[in-house]
């Protein structure tokens, strides 16, 4: 298990201590030769989406699958960002227009348009874009910050086939149109 | 190895949490048996018992800093046994502070981390209390240990616990599930060569009969199998609001008010899917009456109240519903705030009945907090409550009578069940009500819609009904057939009527509604959405505050008006 970044509080990992059961289970299964790898340079997996002129990508972790817009149910009163609902499978999923969220202007639906569905603390959300066109691997070290003008749920920005794409925090994004 | 210690945290976790929880409970019951003098000997040795086993099962996993916590919580129980004369209340709450910590740390092996700290500032806490320093050092890492943080305590005592969830299913019960699924099967199989015949052209009219009998007994079945899996999910309301006894308490402390919590009606089964949906509604409930209902103990005294306010949950069962109560005997609804609120909100409060001005609280934005609180939140709970209820299908109600209190009804249904509605339609939207607010559906009749100081009514049945154009009042875009629809839907809402033009009704089907995810905690309007079995979803409306809504509409100047004497025909 690993231990998170977190430098504010003293938070140490649960390993299991030398009279513990598992410890002892530990010991045998190390006799019998398993290997510790050693970490070498960690890749992140992103879908990468078309809005309007620019490239965003979703971290692949949150994603769960992309599929073709249907009926969109319109819930008056709305916050600004949601489009409404759709029906994935018998499952009520909410819908967020990233363009509306990212302040791009609206533009009409396409055959390429796409939902990539989403999954946020136990929470299903589809997230409407222009296109979907791929995925791809990022390293960390490959990861720029995000420069001034981008929102807040931007968290950086990588160059790559000579574009600047950039990548999306959906955590960030559903917060900020949740208000 | 990684994958066998994440399911054994897991099995940890379930089967330790428990015991944080039930010694917490006794905890509670040592105090008022306490101070009530009573014989506390056996609540004692269930409480060093639990901790026992919660270091117990710590020590196993090899978590140290969760066993030393237990450890240090065993002895102090143990030390306040002997020192249990002198002040018992402080000794229980760095008991349930202790607990809480404790609750948190078993919960966060779930993450993979354990706090050392705030594991060392317990056990270093009890360490000086036995040893007679009770103001020890103040880590601000302890989270409330020491009573005094109490914005923490608030929010704590209301925290939802993030167990694991499972359902014990009766050994008879899985048999008659098994033997159910297994006639589904077998008309299955009939089903299927009743299919080959047809492919071959010898299909006769018996099976026409027979296909007509398997579709019976496969219905039956399946919803046979649904109610008994749905009574395994049902378990005593006490469970739901035992949660509650604890938050009571800390908020009565906080709050420096005696407040006692009765429960009546504990044993009355309801399906847990329903009670995790009422959670939410009663701890606003709960808060609104410890903020807003219960007088401070000097102005009890002077009305010659018992010093000790009442709180009381309560529920009752009849015909496949629960009626639940949330009482408290405190100042009762200030209904001239409330009228003069719902004025400055620009609704019409003249020719309203006390019972009718209640009700107003449960429009958003009519909450008459003067200040809102770290203990009242947002202040503006009880629209979320209305929803909640309705999302269930169910209704709110509120009784109060000034300076002796005011009671909450909320009346739900006893499973998850699929609700009735009306489907509507309106421009290219549809939308569902729930039947119990239907009171008629009619064709509109131009000559029933009158004009009278600028006031549209709908004249329904000899009474004038406060009437609006569905499109608008649901924000439907491009309005081509404002006012000029065909039918009429009137709704009813406790005394309050209401009357929506529409373009066309579905027959009346049964659904199961959903309530929103949070994105849409704060939509007014709708209490959340259907699925048809065409696979439409259609959202359902807020019958309180659309019925509000339209005693508060007006017609727009440029909208259209029907001439006299014409009406259309759908």
């Amino acid at each position: 298990m690993s231990s998170k970044n977190d430098s504010h509080e003293s938070k140490i990992e649960v390993t299991p201590e030398p009279q513990s059961i598992l410890a002892f289970v530990d010991t045998l299964l190390e006799k019998q030769g398993s290997v510790r790898e050693l970490p070498s340079i960690v890749l992140h997996s992103y879908i990468e989406i078309v809005l309007g002129d620019e490239v965003y990508l979703l971290p692949l972790s949150v994603c769960r699958e992309v599929v073709r817009v249907g009926e969109i149910t319109r819930v008056p009163e709305s916050p600004r960002g949601v489009g409404g609902l759709v029906n994935i499978r018998g499952r009520i999923i909410p819908l967020l227009d990233l363009r509306v969220c990212l302040g791009i202007v609206p533009a009409p639906l396409t055959q390429q348009s796409r939902q990539v569905i989403v999954e946020i603390s136990k929470r299903p959300l589809a997230l409407l874009v222009d296109q979907v066109t791929g995925i791809m691997k990022l390293a960390e070290t490959d990861q720029l910050p995000a420069t001034g003008i981008d929102p807040e749920c931007v968290l950086g920005r990588v160059s790559h086939d000579g574009i600047q794409k950039r990548i999306l925090s959906v955590e960030k994004l559903v917060a900020v149109t949740s208000g | 190895m990684e994958e066998l210690f994440a399911t054994l945290t897991k099995d940890f976790v379930e089967e330790t949490k428990p015991l944080v929880d039930e010694v917490t409970r006794l905890l509670l019951q040592l105090e008022s048996v306490g101070l009530a003098q009573g014989d506390t000997r056996e609540i004692m040795r269930g409480i060093r018992s639990g901790l026992h086993s919660i270091k117990g099962n710590s020590s196993m996993m090899g978590l140290g800093p969760i066993e030393r916590t237990a450890h240090g919580l065993e002895d102090f129980t143990s030390w306040v046994e002997t020192h249990v004369a002198h002040d018992l209340s402080g000794h229980v709450q760095v008991l349930l502070d202790g607990c809480d910590v404790l609750g948190r740390l078993i919960l966060s092996t779930l993450d993979g981390a354990v706090d050392e700290r705030s594991a060392e500032g317990v056990t270093s806490n009890l360490k000086a209390r036995m040893h007679g320093e009770p103001d020890a050092a103040a880590n601000p890492n302890m989270g409330g240990l020491l009573g005094g943080a109490m914005t923490v305590v608030g929010k704590e005592a209301f925290d939802t616990p993030e167990t694991i969830r499972t359902v014990r299913v009766q050994d008879s019960v899985m048999d008659e599930l098994l033997e159910g699924i297994g006639d589904s099967l077998v008309g299955h199989g009939e089903l299927q060569r009743i299919q080959t015949r047809f492919s071959h052209g010898t299909i006769e009219t018996a099976d026409i009969d027979l296909m007509g009998r398997i579709l019976d007994t496969l219905h039956r079945e399946s919803s046979r199998m649904r109610e008994r899996l749905l009574t395994q999910r049902l378990e005593p309301i006490g469970s739901l609001f035992r949660r509650f006894t604890r938050s009571v308490r800390d908020l009565a402390r906080e709050h420096g008010q005696p407040i006692h919590l009765a429960i009546d009606g504990a044993e009355v089964a309801v399906d847990r899917a329903v009670t995790g949906r009422l959670f939410e509604p009663l701890v606003h409930l709960v808060r609104n009456a410890v903020a807003h209902g219960i007088e401070p103990p000097a102005e009890r005294a002077m009305k010659g109240k018992p010093s000790t306010a009442r709180i009381l949950l309560g529920a009752r069962v009849t015909d496949g519903r629960v009626r639940i109560l949330v009482a408290d005997d405190g100042r009762g609804l200030d209904r001239q705030a409330i009228v003069a609120k719902a004025k400055n909100q620009g609704l019409e409060v003249d020719r309203l009945s006390d019972r009718e001005i209640d009700r107003l609280i449960f429009q958003a934005g009519l909450s008459t907090a003067r200040h809102i609180t770290a203990l009242a939140g947002r202040g503006v709970g009880l629209d979320v409550v209305a929803t909640a209820v309705q999302s269930l299908g169910g209704t709110l109600d509120v009784r109060s009578t000034v300076g002796q209190g005011t009671v909450f009804i909320l009346e739900v249904p006893v499973t998850i069940s699929r609700q009735t509605v009306l489907v509507f339609g309106v421009d290219s939207e549809i939308y569902a009500v729930p039947t119990g607010f239907v009171e008629e559906t009619l064709l509109a009749n131009a000559n029933d819609l009158s004009d009278v100081d600028n006031e549209t009514r709908l004249v329904w049945r000899g009474m004038p009904v406060p009437v609006a154009d569905a499109g608008r009042l649901l924000g439907c875009q491009g309005l081509f057939a404002e006012w000029i629809r065909p039918y009429v839907l009137v709704l009813r809402t406790g005394n309050q009527r209401a009357a929506l033009l529409l373009d066309w009704l579905a027959p009346v089907q049964e659904m199961v509604i959903k309530p929103f995810d949070p994105l849409f905690q704060d939509n007014r309007l709708m209490v959340g959405a259907a699925v048809t079995g065409q696979g439409r979803v259609v959202p359902v409306i807020n019958c309180l505050e659309v019925v509000q809504r339209t005693r508060s509409f007006r017609i727009p100047k440029s909208a259209y008006v029907p001439e006299e004497g014409s009406y259309h025909v759908f």
